[in-house]
């Protein structure tokens, strides 16, 4: 074997072995962009203005700058809730004392969900309320920002077990409110390798 | 040589057979997983103080008599706290047939370190003839 080829063989498996190493990801930005005064504006979600588990106002300014993890939930769903809480519980002991990062669950039966009664569902699954915002808000409006900001379908449905039809996706969303990310809450394996895309948003984010 | 080809196969096809016969009630496991592994999870240990764990139960082993009626009719109690009033609850189940509850009961009283009785059917419907 003369020594170019040699050379030429050490070279490409080198290269070849870097090929296989997966470069840091560079995050897409999901949802449908606007047209505004013919421009064109990035999908982002809106402003609102809720309360938490507190009662203490929950809006765009206490998410201002974090990178979150969202989901749609409800207390008393006996379908895909507590395998969607399991994984949320997953992030939340992975992110632990991570700085700017936060998990942020909506509740899509403000009726039933009181704060007191989601401040005793979030003790009883053993969130940390230092990162973990429980959110109770009208209605409409939070049907309205499920399906139209975070692309989650929700909607009431008597037959449906509970009540409400809904998807068991995590949402990640950056520090200026555009949707990074997604996992299926209800897929062990699926938010496992999810941790990859946080990280590499948070990274993003420093 | 032979012999050693012979011992291979014997450890191959124990291996296979144990892994073929992981819990000795498949069709429980294939209702348990479609009506309650949801909330009590898959490994059955459910989730925090929220849904109790079903591995190695106390309550499970109080509780045998009324087993079937709780999968069938559901559990609701109401928890006093200083800040809520809580409902817990277990969802029912009206729909299941008493084979699928006797499949179901077999399959939880066998899994994660329960030791149980195995039930038949009229076990079954002689417990869910005490039903509240």
């Amino acid at each position: 074997m003369t020594l170019q080829l040699r050379l030429l063989l050490t070279i490409s498996t080198i290269a070849l072995l870097y090929s296989c190493k997966p470069a840091v990801q560079d995050l897409p930005y999901l949802g449908r962009n606007k047209i505004v005064d013919g421009q064109e504006v990035r999908h982002q979600i809106r402003s609102f203005n809720f309360i938490d588990q507190d009662s203490i106002p929950f809006n765009a300014e206490v998410l201002k700058g974090q990178v979150y993890l969202a989901d749609f939930f409800f207390t008393s769903c006996p379908s895909i809730c507590p395998r969607v809480m399991k994984n949320m519980l997953r992030v939340q002991e992975k992110y632990k004392g991570t700085p700017n990062f936060k998990l942020v669950s909506f509740s899509l039966d403000p009726k039933r969900d009181t704060p007191a009664r989601m401040k005793k569902y979030a003790e009883n699954i053993g969130a940390d309320l230092s990162m973990w915002h429980f959110v109770h808000g009208p209605k409409d409006s939070i049907m309205t920002i499920a399906n139209e900001d975070y692309y989650v379908p929700a909607f009431e449905d008597p037959d449906a077990p509970g009540g409400f039809d809904h998807s068991g996706k995590l949402l990640l969303i950056d520090g200026n409110g555009h949707l990074r990310g997604f996992a299926e809450g209800t897929e062990d394996e699926d938010v496992i390798a999810f941790f990859d895309t946080i990280d590499a948003l948070l990274a993003q984010s420093k | 040589m032979i012999r050693f080809f012979y011992i291979a196969l014997a450890v191959i096809s124990t291996a296979t057979l144990t892994q073929c016969n992981s819990t000795e009630y498949p069709s429980g496991k294939r209702y348990y997983d479609a009506y309650c592994g949801n909330c009590h999870m898959g490994d059955g240990k459910g989730l925090s103080k929220l849904i109790p764990s079903l591995e190695k139960s106390q309550y499970l082993i109080h509780q045998q008599d009324e087993l079937p009626c709780i999968i069938r009719n559901g559990i609701k109690s109401t928890v006093a706290d200083s800040s809520a009033e809580v409902q817990l609850s277990m969802p029912a189940h009206p729909k299941l047939s008493e084979i699928e509850i006797l499949n179901i009961c077999n399959y939880v009283n066998h899994s994660w370190g329960n030791q149980q009785v195995q039930l038949n059917l009229e076990d079954i419907k002689d417990k869910l003839k005490l039903c509240n």
